[in-house]
């Protein structure tokens, strides 16, 4: 294990080589939601996104053109995720109903 | 998969507090020297190719005919009557909880885990409908539709049945299902309806009137009857 962690490129090596690392990148995340600086520049890779969220809605998931606009940076709901009266149901309740 | 195998689970002695347990080497046993699978809940288990389950529906359907669809749901009736006995005594083994007190979703997800392990496919439950008395199945990855290929009909029947005797040992009422969408028509996935008899004998009706799965769920709850 400390092998493998001695072959990684220092940070000095990384940044000569231009390759941003793993940590580095999830670095660049401001996963405690810290205020921000005065810049609202979201596209500059040196300015941490505010929440995970706004991370996230960089991604062009519908492709380029239906991307977000930081200004619609609006927590998303999650499609996949079980309504709270179905997520409180059991095999009693489902019987119930057929 | 059969009958629970006298083969305990080696892994799952070492790790009797595991859940997720469903790595390919993780969830099966090879006992080699018995020429043996065994899975983590002590299933015995099979290995079978695509010809096999081809073999099998083409061969059923030389020797009975169209009769083979309703061959095929029984045999899936009783295989989910006997697996939800089965599911009953090792999800209550595993999570220390009775099926009728646990999340319904945990629980049937907890039950779909081992086929998906197995490769009869992932699944989504749909139960936006639930209070009309009718559920609906999402099934992606069908072991036999994937094998039949593009056939203009449904095909899975053994899954059709399966839901449906698991379902009706579950919530000890009698319950019924058909398969509405298939990927064997073309679609991307297969959909079951799952609920009382006379409603899912009004969807066949639909079917073979040449009702969509869409149009089905539009009749449905609308209310709409044969």
């Amino acid at each position: 294990m400390t092998a493998m962690i001695g072959l990684l490129p220092s940070e000095s090596e990384t940044r000569r080589l231009d390759v941003i690392s793993v940590g580095e990148f999830f670095g660049e995340i401001n996963w405690f939601g810290k205020p921000l600086s005065e810049t609202d520049d979201f596209d500059s890779p040196d300015v941490p996104y505010e929440t995970v969220g706004h991370f996230f809605a960089t991604f062009p998931w519908h492709g380029p053109a239906l991307n977000s606009a930081p200004a619609s940076w609006d927590i998303a709901e999650d499609d996949e995720s079980v309504p709270v009266e179905t997520d409180t149901l059991t095999l009693e309740d489902l019987s119930a109903l057929f | 998969m059969d009958i629970p195998s006298a083969h305990s689970h080696r892994l799952r002695q070492q790790y009797p507090q595991r859940h997720n347990h469903y790595k390919f080497s993780d969830f099966f046993q090879f006992n080699t020297s018995e020429g043996t699978i065994s899975d983590w809940n002590g299933s015995r288990n099979i290995l079978t190719s695509e010809d096999f389950i081809i073999g099998l529906l083409e061969g059923l359907e030389e020797e009975v005919g169209a009769a083979s669809a309703a061959v095929m749901y029984s045999i899936g009736l009783e295989w989910g009557k006997q697996d939800s006995l089965f599911f009953d005594q090792w999800f209550e083994r595993e999570y220390k909880v009775s099926p009728q007190q646990a999340n319904l979703m945990f629980l049937l997800e907890t039950w779909w885990w081992p086929f998906t392990a197995q490769g009869w496919g992932r699944w989504e439950i749909d139960m936006a409908d639930r209070t009309q008395g009718f559920m609906f199945i999402n099934l992606f990855d069908s072991a036999v539709a994937r094998t039949l290929g593009d056939v203009g009909k449904p095909v899975c029947y053994l899954y059709a049945g399966l839901y449906a005797g698991f379902f009706t040992e579950m919530v000890r009422k009698q319950l019924s299902c058909i398969e509405i969408q298939c990927y064997s028509m073309g679609e991307t996935y297969c959909k079951f309806l799952l609920g009382a008899r006379e409603r899912i004998d009004a969807a066949a009706f639909w079917l073979n009137e040449g009702a969509t799965a869409s149009d089905i769920e539009k009749r449905l709850r609308s209310g709409d009857s044969v």
